[in-house]
């Protein structure tokens, strides 16, 4: 524990590479904290980010004929777009045909990994065509000169704190923030008094998809040599843990990201070290996710120790 | 190389199509009866996936410790229906919301599942495989003199001789498809689960416990989902891999949910799904996989989930699936 620790928050370096694995954790967690605000269960940051990722990877490579530095920026600003139409999709199906967007984004998740596997079979040419993530290299740095480093260390930290700002404004000192927490809170209560409902679902899910965008995208472009769609996987799910340790509050986000990057780190290490399998850090996410679910339902019941009533 | 329709069409006649279609249906008929056992009574059963893929590494990791395959079977039944009894204990009792929880449970027992297959068998050791069930020859069922008439035509000599020569599973998913429609059709039993889901206050008022039915629903559920992992794990070639599972449970989910939690086009379902990926995967060992084929095993899943966008109106009208 206290090695793991040392290893996290001990030297710069150690604080830098907890920041940066924390990162895409608090764009994720925000982006499953203001669907769930506003009523819409996005249980698909996973998918969002992969189809994020498929959009910038189509167009690195030198696809956009753009200056080299230019490439960058547009490629994150495609993949947030993606993110946000695709959530943006189920919001209109769950607006119009009364989908369950919970579920539609958990089977939506699985189609997009199933094609993100079979795309890292394409590209080597395996037979049968289901490749293994680590075969899919995600844009090589060239494609991006400079950015991976500047989008890693400075950019990104600062546009994830900066969303995470925003976003507590936005829910806590705005009346649209009142319309989503209202919409999120009884949607046939807030369709009484007069919300858009429906507009705010819609809304509420372009933010998200648009966070669970960025991050896909963030993470194509600032992959190092050598790093693969592997990269790709598993935060959009451990950002609903994040969510949830932040009691769905913006700003717990951060500390709650912080956190979940500093246990998973941990386990990096001692995988380095002693072997342990890096699948625990997916238990450990599950296992909080649930934790966290049973404090938030004793918070919203009131649940309380049940003491023998004394004596009147 | 094939060219034209009637080349296309010449892989419905041929055995291995209908081989690879079983073995693609049955472990998803057992994940997908489970669900409609939890769907019925208002369990939502998203930790389907997790379930599946336990049944089948603990299925696999029985036999691969020399146990029959019927014990590999029964220890997966077991950890299916403790599984169940935790995720259901969680919704029903604890009042947790259903798709985190059922989701957080799939997560959960991906990884731990995860974590003991790679502390079983650490990277760069190769997992050997395990002696899986061996067919059961019936095929003396197409001699029978009627029988054989209808066999010898043209596209059903092939599924006759891939059906009466296949793993003891799929005989078990063929009987008990009719008997769990049974059971849910026209039974009291049947009839308190399907009112748990639609009406629990008449339940409560028969006297009956919602909770108890629902937590019974979700351990049977879970134990038969993990049937069908384990089915998967022990009718193939005896190899294991986590893409073996990957995604086949919420596959199950989303074709019973599409067929509404009715048995019959549940079966309908999982029928046509497992042949438009059989006939994918066949037709890509005619033309040798080029590239555009590739993409083609999305092809079942994106039908299928393509058809449960377009079919989700009547879907939700129907099903009232349990809020959060």
């Amino acid at each position: 524990m206290q090695s793991t620790l040392a290893a996290a928050f001990g030297s710069f370096g150690g604080i830098a590479a907890t920041i940066e694995r924390a990162t895409p954790l608090m764009l994720t967690g925000l982006a499953v904290v203001l669907a769930l605000r506003g009523g819409f269960i996005n249980l698909g940051v996973e998918g969002q980010m992969i189809a994020a990722a498929f959009a910038a990877l189509a167009l690195s490579g030198g696809v956009v004929p753009f200056p080299a530095l230019a490439v960058a920026p547009f490629v994150l600003i495609v993949g947030v777009i993606a993110g946000a139409l695709l959530a943006v999709a189920v919001a209109a199906l769950k607006v119009r045909v009364q989908a369950d967007e919970a579920i539609v984004t958990v089977l939506l998740n699985v189609v997009l990994l199933f094609a993100l596997q079979l795309a890292a079979g394409g590209v080597l040419q395996t037979f049968p065509p289901l490749g293994s993530l680590q075969s899919l290299p995600m844009a090589n740095a060239a494609d991006f000169p400079g950015w991976g480093y500047v989008l890693r260390v400075y950019l990104e930290p600062v546009l994830a704190l900066g969303a995470c700002v925003l976003a507590f404004g936005l829910l806590h000192f705005t009346i649209w923030g009142l319309d989503i927490r209202a919409t999120g809170g009884n949607a046939a209560a807030a369709r009484f008094s007069g919300i858009h409902v429906d507009v705010v679902t819609l809304a509420v899910a372009f933010l998200s998809g648009g966070l669970a965008g960025l991050a896909g995208a963030g993470e194509v472009v600032r992959a190092g040599p050598g790093e693969t769609a592997t990269v790709l996987v598993g935060f959009g799910y451990a950002g609903i843990a994040v969510a949830y340790l932040a009691a769905l509050e913006p700003l717990g986000v951060i500390p709650a990201a912080l956190f979940v990057a500093f246990v998973i780190g941990g386990i990096d290490a001692a995988n380095h070290a002693t072997g342990v399998p890096l699948a625990l850090g997916g238990c450990v996410n599950a296992l909080l996710l649930v934790t966290a679910l049973i404090a938030h339902s004793a918070v919203r019941y009131r649940l309380r120790l049940n003491r023998p009533i004394e004596a009147q | 190389m094939m060219s034209g329709v009637s080349d296309a069409l010449t892989i419905f006649a041929d055995a291995a199509f209908w081989r690879t279609a079983i073995a693609i249906a049955a472990p998803l008929l057992f994940a997908a009866i489970g669900a409609i056992v939890c769907g019925q009574s208002g369990v939502l059963s998203l930790n389907i996936e997790g379930v599946v893929t336990a049944g089948a590494l603990t299925a696999w990791l029985t036999a691969h410790a020399g146990k029959a395959p019927w014990t590999a079977v029964a220890v997966a039944t077991v950890v299916g229906a403790v599984a169940g009894f935790c995720s259901t204990a969680l919704t029903s009792r604890f009042r947790l919301p259903q798709r985190l929880t059922g989701l957080a449970m799939s997560l959960l027992l991906v990884a731990l599942c995860q974590s003991v297959f790679a502390v079983a068998f650490p990277a760069g050791t190769h997992p050997p495989n395990i002696t899986p069930f061996a067919p059961i020859d019936l095929s003396w069922v197409m001699q029978l003199p009627h029988v054989s008439r209808v066999s010898e035509l043209p596209y059903l000599s092939g599924l006759g001789r891939a059906l009466f020569h296949a793993a003891a599973p799929v005989y078990v998913i063929l009987l008990l498809t009719p008997v769990a429609a049974y059971v849910i059709y026209r039974t009291p039993l049947g009839m308190a689960l399907r009112a748990c889901g639609r009406n629990p206050d008449a339940v409560i008022a028969q006297g009956r416990s919602v909770h108890g039915l629902r937590m019974g629903a979700g351990i049977v559920g879970a134990a038969l989902m993990a049937v069908g992992g384990a089915t998967l794990a022990l009718t193939g070639s005896g190899a294991f891999s986590f893409g073996l599972v990957s995604g086949r449970g919420f596959a199950a989910f989303m074709l019973a949910l599409i067929a509404g939690w009715r048995i019959g086009r549940t079966f309908l379902a999982v029928l046509a799904f497992a042949m438009i990926d059989s006939y994918q995967s066949q037709l890509q060992q005619h033309l040798g996989a080029p590239l555009a084929v590739s993409l083609a095993p999305l092809l079942p899943y994106a039908i299928a989930f393509i058809v449960f966008i377009a079919t989700s109106r009547s879907i939700m009208r129907r099903l009232a699936l349990p809020p959060d």
